[in-house]
Order: C-alpha cells, then sequence, then structure tokens
C-alpha cells in the first residue's frame, strides 16, 4: 500500500489567510469572533476583505462562484503554491480533487429577491400564487450553480480532472474527503490529491439554523456559530512526491470514521463514539510504525471524552500534548479537519505523531492520524 | 487482487413506477412519463412539464416507521422508500456482517425552500416596502420548525443508518447530475479497499419544485415543449430542445462478492468498474473535445478489467440538450472507435426525464434490469437522429440481446464525469 505524503497545505478562515496567520493565532488564543449582527447574542468568525478575482487565472468565472467555492480557490491555492505547484500545470491534468462542505451557500438574499416580488399590491402581504407568477422573476440566475459546484468551480481555475468527489452535508465532510483522497491514492487511482473542506455559513439564514444547535458559549455568554473557513491539502504518493522533489510536511498514516446516527441534530459526541473512531483510525494506520504523541480535536467535544475515548482506545497520550481551541474562529465545519492537520503540522505545539478528531452533527465522527516530517 | 463487488439489492420510486418490477417493465416497454407539472402551479413557467413520480405514499412501503418521514423533504421519502426495497432483498447480507461494516454512500443535489416555507419563515419578517427585520428573523431562528433544516439531507443518513444499523459510516455525494453515480464508484471503493462490506449506495432527488425548475430555466436547460410533455425528451434527436426534469430514488444494494455468496443472496450483477473526471472546463458547457468523459470510461474500462470491445451495451448520459448529446457521441468514437457506430447505445432519460442528483443510480438501474433481461432499452422519441449524433441507438422499442458488459455515463454541471461499468454474473 502507497505511503502517502501531505506535501502542501493551505488555509483560509477569521484567524487570517495563510498557515502562519491561523497557528499564530489559535496558539496565542486570540478570539476571530464578532455578533452576526449588532444586538444579536450570536457569534461567528467571518472572512473578509478577500480579493478573489487576484487569485483566479479565469475570474469571469466568479460571479457563478458561492462564497464556500471562493474559500476552496483561495486556500487551494496556497496549498498547490505550498507544495510548488503551478495551477493548470501538467501535473495537475490527473491530480484527484475531493472536497467537502457541510453545505454549499445557499443565502437569505436569494430568497428575499424572491419574497420582496411576491408581495401582493393590496393586502401588503407575501402571496403564494404571486410568487410562481411573478416572484421566481427575480430569483437571481445563479442560484443553482451557486449552490452546486465548488469542486467544479475549483477544477476550473486549476486545471484539475482526475478523480473528484464533493461531499456534502454533514460537518465532517472535509474529513471524509481526506479520506476517499488518501484511498484514491493507494488504490493507484492517482499519485496526487488536492483535498479538504470549505464552508461559509455565516449568512443570516444559514446561522439561524445552525448557530443555535451547539452548546459552545463566548466568555461573554453569546453562543457559538459557524466560521467561515477552507482547508486544503496536497496528499502525493510518497515516491511520487520524491521523485518531483517536493518537500513533506507529514505523512498521512491513516484515516477512521464511524457513524452514530442520532436524530437529534444538536446531538452530541459520545466517548464511545470517538473510541470507535480512533480504534478505525489506528487500524487503517497499521502497516506503520508509530506512538501517538500528540492529540488535537474539535471543541464540541468534551475534555473529559476524549479522555475517556482515548482510554478505551487504549491510546496513552502525555495531558500536555492534547490540545483544542479551534472554536475561536467559529465552527469552521468542513474546514476542521483540514485545518486542524494544518495546525499539527506547522505548530511546534506538536511533535511526532498526531492523533486529530473530529465531530459532526447527527453522530459523525472521524479521526486522522498525521506525522511531522523531522 | 482487487475484491469484487456484487449487487444484491434493489430499490426504486421513479416516474414509470415505484417497484423494480414496474419500473422494468416501463424501461422495457419504453414508456414515457412525461406529463403536466402537478405538484405546483407552474402555469406561468417557460417550462410546465416534467416526469414526476405518481401515487406515491412512504407509509405504503414503511407503515407506521414512515410516518415521522412525512415531514421531511419530497426527495427523502423517495430514498426511504427506495431503500427499504433494496435492504428487505437484502436482508441476509446484512445480517452477515458486523454494523461497522455497514456504510451508506448517497447522492443528491441542490434543496430548495417550497413557496409554503417562504411565507411561513422568510415573509413574516418582510414589511411591505420590502425593509427586513434581519434581528428578529434571527431571534426566532432558535424556535422556527426545521424547515430550514429540512435542506439537510442528513435526515435521509441518519433514518436509513438506524433502519439498517450502520455505523461504519455515512456519506452524501453532491456532485450535480454524476452524484448518485459518484456515491455508487465511492461505495464500491469502500469495498474494493476493505474499509466496508457492505454498502447501501443509490440516489434521491426531487428538484421538481417551483425554485428547482425555474433554476433550471434560468439556465436555458430544460425543454419548452409544454404541449407534448410525452414525446419532449428526445435525446440525440434533430429536435431536441432541453432535458425534461424528472425525481425518485435508485437505492442498490453493494457487497464483497464473498459475502454476497455466503448469505446465499441473489446476485443481480457485478459493479465491475468505476471512472471519474473532471472537465476543467466550464461551470455548465462540457467541454467540447470530450476530454473529460473520455477518460472517465475509460478508467472506468480499466478498472474492470474490460476493453471496450466487450461492452455490449451504452446507457448514455444522453439529456437532449444539444451540447451534451454531441459531446456523448464524440466520447464514445473517441472511446470505441471503429466499433462507436456498433455498440447500442440509449437514453433512459427519453422516458423518466432527468432525475437530477439519482440520474446516475437510476440510470444504472435501468442498465441493469436491461441486461439481465437480455434485452437493451430504448431511446423513445429519437425520430431523427442529429448529424452530430451518429451512434447505433435503439429507437422506440428494446431490442433483443445478450451481452455480458454494459457501462451508464453521467456527466454533470461543473464538468464532473463518472461511468459505472456492470457485468453479468453466471
Amino acid at each position: 500500500m502507497a505511503n502517502v505524503v501531505i506535501t502542501g497545505i493551505g488555509v483560509v478562515s477569521a484567524f487570517g489567510l495563510g498557515v502562519a496567520a491561523n497557528e499564530a493565532a489559535w496558539r496565542e488564543g486570540r478570539s476571530a469572533l464578532e455578533p452576526i449582527m449588532a444586538g444579536a447574542d450570536l457569534a461567528v468568525g467571518r472572512v473578509r476583505g478577500l480579493d478573489t478575482a487576484s487569485i483566479l487565472p479565469d475570474p469571469r468565472q466568479l460571479p457563478t462562484m458561492s462564497e464556500s467555492a471562493e474559500l476552496a480557490c483561495w486556500s487551494g491555492s496556497l496549498a498547490l503554491r505550498d507544495a510548488g505547484i503551478a495551477p493548470r500545470s501538467d501535473v495537475l491534468a490527473n491530480a484527484g480533487l475531493f472536497l467537502g462542505f457541510w453545505y454549499e451557500r445557499r443565502t437569505l438574499e436569494d430568497y428575499l429577491s424572491i419574497a420582496r416580488a411576491s408581495i401582493d399590491r393590496h393586502t401588503k402581504k407575501f402571496d403564494v400564487a404571486k410568487m410562481l407568477r411573478v416572484g421566481l422573476k427575480s430569483q437571481p440566475p445563479y442560484t443553482l450553480l451557486r449552490s452546486l459546484a465548488s469542486v467544479g468551480a475549483f477544477s476550473i481555475q486549476m486545471g484539475i480532472k482526475g478523480p473528484n468527489a464533493a461531499l456534502g452535508t454533514t460537518p465532517i465532510a472535509g474529513g471524509q474527503a481526506l479520506g476517499a483522497g488518501l484511498d484514491a491514492i493507494r488504490c493507484a487511482e492517482t499519485e496526487l490529491a488536492i483535498v479538504g473542506g470549505t464552508d461559509c455559513q455565516t449568512d443570516l439564514f444559514e446561522a439561524t439554523e445552525h448557530g443555535y444547535l451547539g452548546p459552545l458559549r463566548t466568555r461573554d455568554g453569546m453562543q457559538i456559530g459557524p466560521g467561515d473557513a477552507a482547508g486544503m491539502l496536497v496528499l502525493e504518493d510518497a515516491t511520487a512526491a520524491a521523485r518531483a522533489g517536493r518537500r513533506a510536511h507529514g505523512q498521512l498514516l491513516g484515516y477512521g470514521e464511524r457513524f452514530f446516527p442520532n436524530p437529534e441534530h444538536a446531538a452530541e459526541p459520545s466517548a464511545d463514539g470517538i473510541a470507535r473512531t480512533i480504534e478505525a483510525c489506528i487500524a487503517d494506520a497499521s502497516d506503520s510504525q508509530f506512538t501517538v504523541d500528540c492529540v488535537l480535536y474539535d471543541d464540541i467535544i468534551a475534555a473529559e471524552q476524549m479522555d475517556d475515548a482515548l482510554r478505551a482506545a487504549g491510546v496513552a497520550v502525555p495531558a500536555a500534548a492534547i490540545k483544542r481551541g479551534t472554536y475561536l474562529a467559529g465552527d469552521m465545519l468542513a474546514a476542521s479537519m483540514p485545518w486542524m492537520i494544518a495546525i499539527a503540522l506547522s505548530s511546534n505545539e506538536f511533535r511526532g505523531t498526531t492523533l486529530v478528531c473530529d465531530y459532526g452533527a447527527s453522530g459523525h465522527y472521524c479521526a486522522a492520524l498525521v506525522k511531522r516530517s523531522s | 487482487m482487487k475484491r469484487k463487488v456484487a449487487i444484491v439489492g434493489l430499490g426504486v420510486v421513479s416516474p414509470l413506477g415505484n417497484s423494480v418490477p414496474e419500473f422494468t417493465a416501463g424501461v422495457l416497454d419504453g414508456r414515457s412519463a412525461g406529463g403536466e407539472i402537478t405538484l405546483f402551479d407552474a402555469s406561468k413557467m417557460a417550462t410546465r412539464i416534467a416526469a414526476e413520480v405518481r401515487g406515491f405514499d412512504v407509509t405504503s412501503w414503511l407503515g407506521p416507521a414512515g410516518r415521522p418521514l412525512l415531514e421531511e423533504d419530497r426527495s427523502v421519502q423517495f430514498g426511504a422508500a427506495a431503500a427499504e426495497q433494496a435492504l428487505v432483498e437484502a436482508r441476509a447480507v446484512l445480517e452477515a456482517v458486523e454494523p461497522h461494516e455497514r456504510h451508506i454512500s448517497l447522492g443528491t443535489s441542490a434543496a430548495y425552500l417550497s413557496p409554503e416555507d417562504v411565507k411561513r419563515d422568510i415573509a413574516p419578517f418582510l414589511s411591505a416596502d420590502g425593509e427586513f427585520a434581519s434581528l428578529e428573523f434571527l431571534a426566532a431562528g432558535a424556535q422556527r420548525p426545521n424547515s430550514l433544516g429540512k435542506l439537510l439531507y442528513e435526515q435521509m443518513s441518519v433514518w436509513l443508518a438506524q433502519r439498517a444499523a450502520v455505523t461504519g459510516g455515512a456519506k452524501i455525494h453532491y456532485a450535480a447530475c454524476a452524484a448518485s453515480a459518484q456515491a455508487i464508484g465511492q461505495g464500491m471503493r469502500l469495498i474494493t479497499s476493505g474499509r466496508a462490506k457492505v454498502v447501501i449506495a443509490g440516489g434521491f432527488d426531487s428538484m421538481v419544485n417551483p425554485i428547482g425548475v425555474n433554476s433550471f430555466i434560468r439556465l436555458g436547460a430544460l425543454t419548452r415543449r409544454n404541449d407534448d410533455p410525452a414525446r419532449a425528451s428526445r435525446p440525440f434527436d434533430k429536435t431536441r430542445d432541453g432535458f425534461l426534469i424528472g425525481e425518485g430514488s435508485a437505492v442498490l444494494v453493494l457487497a464483497d462478492f464473498e459475502t454476497a455468496e455466503r448469505s446465499n443472496a441473489t446476485i443481480y450483477g457485478e459493479l465491475a468498474g468505476y471512472g471519474c473526471s473532471l472537465d476543467a472546463h466550464n461551470i455548465t458547457a462540457p467541454d467540447p473535445t470530450a476530454a473529460g468523459a473520455v477518460a472517465s470510461m475509460n478508467q472506468a474500462l480499466r478498472d474492470a478489467g474490460v476493453s471496450a470491445d466487450d461492452v455490449g451495451y451504452i446507457n448514455a448520459h444522453g439529456t437532449s440538450t444539444s451540447l451534451n448529446d454531441a459531446m456523448e457521441t464524440k466520447a464514445i468514437h473517441q472511446v470505441f472507435g471503429a466499433r462507436g457506430r456498433l455498440v447500442p447505445v440509449s437514453s433512459s432519460k427519453s422516458m423518466f426525464g432527468h432525475t437530477i442528483g439519482n440520474a446516475g443510480a437510476i440510470e444504472l438501474l435501468a442498465t441493469l434490469v436491461a441486461m439481465r433481461a437480455n434485452k437493451i432499452p430504448p431511446t423513445v422519441n429519437l425520430v431523427e437522429p442529429d448529424k452530430d449524433c451518429d451512434l447505433n441507438h435503439v429507437r422506440g422499442t428494446s431490442l433483443d440481446a445478450s451481452y455480458d458488459v454494459a457501462i451508464s455515463n453521467s456527466f454533470a454541471f461543473g464538468g464532473q464525469n463518472a461511468t459505472l461499468v456492470v457485468r453479468k454474473v453466471a
């Protein structure tokens, strides 16, 4: 089975653009949260001020792209640059692209455009019949494309033409994309895959659904909601990467996933679910020699749960090597797993092999083992 | 050696019928399901026709277990009913493996609020002059019925995982018109890689709603042959003018061959190969060189260990749009060479329309049932093939033919392509 290494990392979040900015903010414990709007008790992490057109080889496509697709382009561009791969270069013609998102962006404004045009002149109220007759004409032209096609948008910009998948509807979709990319390289479908997650759920429409779900609060009592973020990694067959002269940040030793379904969308994780997932991940890495030196995990998992889970899975880790603090930029949703891997491979807080654990609403769990290059 | 993957359970909800026997009869008889849209008032829309699922009641399939699903999106109800049919057939295989060896891999597309949802959840915060009360809208979110959550297809995964005691993992693929082909292909990968022994794979979708239909109208993708809905979907025809939107679900239970045989399961066929690629060309238009489609088909054939000469039937993506059908024709010629004019081709979308995120799954099912019946299903409504669509079209009625290998193509917006290969099992 092929050894898979990580040769490129790109992240963007409310912490900032790039690995260094994100790692510094995380390490220093800086909060990037802000109220979703004045007077609201919901805090979100927003990415601001990106000039996406400036990084796109073909900016004409920009109007058809959702904000999550834009973030994918940013983080993907950074990851490719980090790996020393130019957009639209030959190596990308066979490269894979596996991208996860909790949900593609749907904005409130799309619905408001329709609803405003559907108010009856006489009753002054929204009228379903008028919506069907008249209101739909105000639907923005790219509603469909903006809700469907991040993988397509990114592949067009970068010239990526190989095996691919777009995974959605769970906050661990970025982890699922990582696993799919790992398997694609292991089974020789491709030697290189760009994998990761992107989410941009801080629109009022999305945030009202998502923001009231989690139990986490800021120090001043605000509920913590979503955080705009994207994280992309360049995975490569180790032999191919060495042949191309690309430096590896580390090795992806294994990936594990489990689903203990809970109809309560806001269901919290269980120690048993985490333990079973860790076991799956460690079993997947059984071809490699390693000991777990550090753990980094999603804030939604309580510290006691993680301790219990590690014990149940038979993993002994020094207490000082267990880290969290990921929600200072909001819940990064599908970007969470690749973002945590980026931190584990770049921060001096980590050494050796790190176990990274993520949880998504409704009972989705995933874990990855990454070993830093010495 | 690569693990072989068996297909051991089938289920379908479709415009041609809501069970596998009804669907099979419709496909082999060449029946068109096009009709006027009845699910909402489309009388003022440029396209007023679709291939709708008729006579469907989720509780008739699931009994009391289906009642909670009545609150869910129509597509989720389709998915649950199709999955239930497949699970009943695959019970022995499921029981032969541990819950963590079972996975879910489904495909779907975009969901939108219905007019009633907009009226209930958004309009109350809109004043007569169009001002929106954002803060009140936000505050109401905490108490809001789960209408926005209805757009999250997670409920499908949760319901199905509980129904089939799945703990291995659940993925929803979201690659537009190739979503369920990718879901099935990636489900196959889960088995060949050893991560799973059984995968419940397929698609579920319904964009036959005002915003869904309007979205495609805005992109100029739908047929406007409103006065002749039964003949509106006419892939490869000189007079084609866009696709007929459809809806439904097809679910297959995949299992590693050893488990399937050990369980004495009915093996409907082997899912032998999967290929996928990206055009990297345009967000809506296919690459006119057909390079992405060619790569997808070639990779699938390689994966199955067969050559183009082994293929007895191509179930085309065949949308009935000008650009796709010409591109797919070119791709078939490039992959099949001289046989490009000989290998039988048809598009099932001529009968049940384009079911979007479910297209790959339902068309694989059409391919499979036809292969098992020693038939090649037709492209109906194909009267005069376009000069850019010079293939060996099976037109009008099914053709008797015995063959061992068939392929099914799916090509999506965004340039995501997928091809699946099925092989007959003796």
